[in-house]
């Protein structure tokens, strides 16, 4: 089953964060809790980890791209 | 009056006050903030200069950023636990020494100052950047993983020194702190102090006069490199409150 990976929820404050480096590539295998991509505000940085043990099977926001929060940026089955 | 602000960020619970470093803002919490909201309420305080708050910053000493920070704080926190980061914990051992907070717990991120001067290279040249790039390779400082600071937020950073009183106002703290003398460890309150091993903004103290719990590989922002080791020192704080 697939599983999105999300920009997390950022505050009211802020809506946007920038992909700031994926660890996985697609195909790769991946853990639960392992950090996958690193996102960042104009602020700080944020390391999201991977919701479930799988296969890193889609990236839909690349580096260096802006995504609004709750934004799904990848694909895990 | 010398400003602050103080912000409720989310949770419910005991409180639980986050005093950002020179130069950072409530925001710079983001990768924290939500982890500890299973722990009680979070607050963060911006000092004067910084984020939000206004830039009347007094005469720049930390006396003046404590007073103002305990006229925000005193009436609506009762004794939190503080996680403060490099001059943040500097602000928050002045806090608690002077009396003006009571806590009941620290975390201390890289304070500023501990054990040694507080005349620190980057925070005298960090009010001075005046375009992008330069800011950008003063801002890597900060981490080991260079990739965690981008260019977009540097850009960020030198569009707030637009302001000629936010610059002003900053400049007036980093010279202040080169004649500062360091708060002392409170001895009766809990604490975990925590540094990056590859810090190059604030080496780790070589001979400190408490235990510093070195972390492997991080750089000044312990809050950012290695949050799930912050949350395990502020549970573990937590966790000795409760005994």
């Amino acid at each position: 089953m697939a599983t999105n990976i999300l920009v997390p929820q950022l505050g009211n404050e802020v809506t946007e964060a920038e992909i700031t480096e994926w660890l996985a590539s697609v195909g790769d295998n991946v853990k639960s809790g392992e950090v996958i991509v690193v996102i960042s505000t104009t602020k700080t940085a944020l390391e999201i980890e991977s919701p479930i043990d799988g296969v890193l099977s889609e990236i839909l926001a690349n580096e260096g791209e802006l995504t609004e929060a709750g934004a799904t940026i990848g694909v895990i089955e | 009056m010398t400003d602050a602000l103080l912000h409720k960020i989310g949770g419910e619970g005991p409180d639980i006050l986050l005093i950002h470093g020179f130069g950072a803002d409530r925001l710079s919490w983001l990768a924290l903030a939500p982890k500890l909201f299973q722990f009680g309420t979070i607050w963060a305080i911006e000092y004067g200069a910084h984020g939000a708050a206004g830039n009347d910053v007094g005469d720049g000493s930390l006396t003046d950023l404590a007073t103002a920070i305990e006229a925000k704080v005193k009436k609506e926190l009762k004794s939190p636990i503080i996680v403060g980061h490099s001059l943040g914990g500097t602000l928050a051992l002045l806090l608690i020494s002077r009396g003006f907070v009571v806590s009941s717990g620290l975390v201390l991120l890289a304070p500023a100052g501990f054990g040694k001067t507080l005349d620190i290279s980057f925070i005298r040249e960090l009010p001075e950047v005046v375009d992008g790039a330069a800011a950008h390779e003063l801002l890597k400082q900060l981490v080991v993983r260079k990739n965690l600071i981008t260019k977009r937020m540097a850009d960020a950073f030198v569009e707030t020194l637009e302001n000629t009183q936010r610059r002003t106002a900053l400049q007036a703290i980093a010279n202040t702190l080169k004649k500062a003398t360091p708060p002392p460890l409170p001895p009766d309150i809990p604490n975990i102090i925590l540094w990056g091993d590859s810090d190059e903004v604030l080496s780790p103290p070589l001979n400190p006069p408490t235990e510093v719990k070195l972390l492997s590989n991080v750089g000044h922002l312990p809050h950012v490199e290695a949050v799930e080791d912050v949350v395990k020192a502020i549970q573990t704080i937590i966790d000795i409150k409760s005994d």
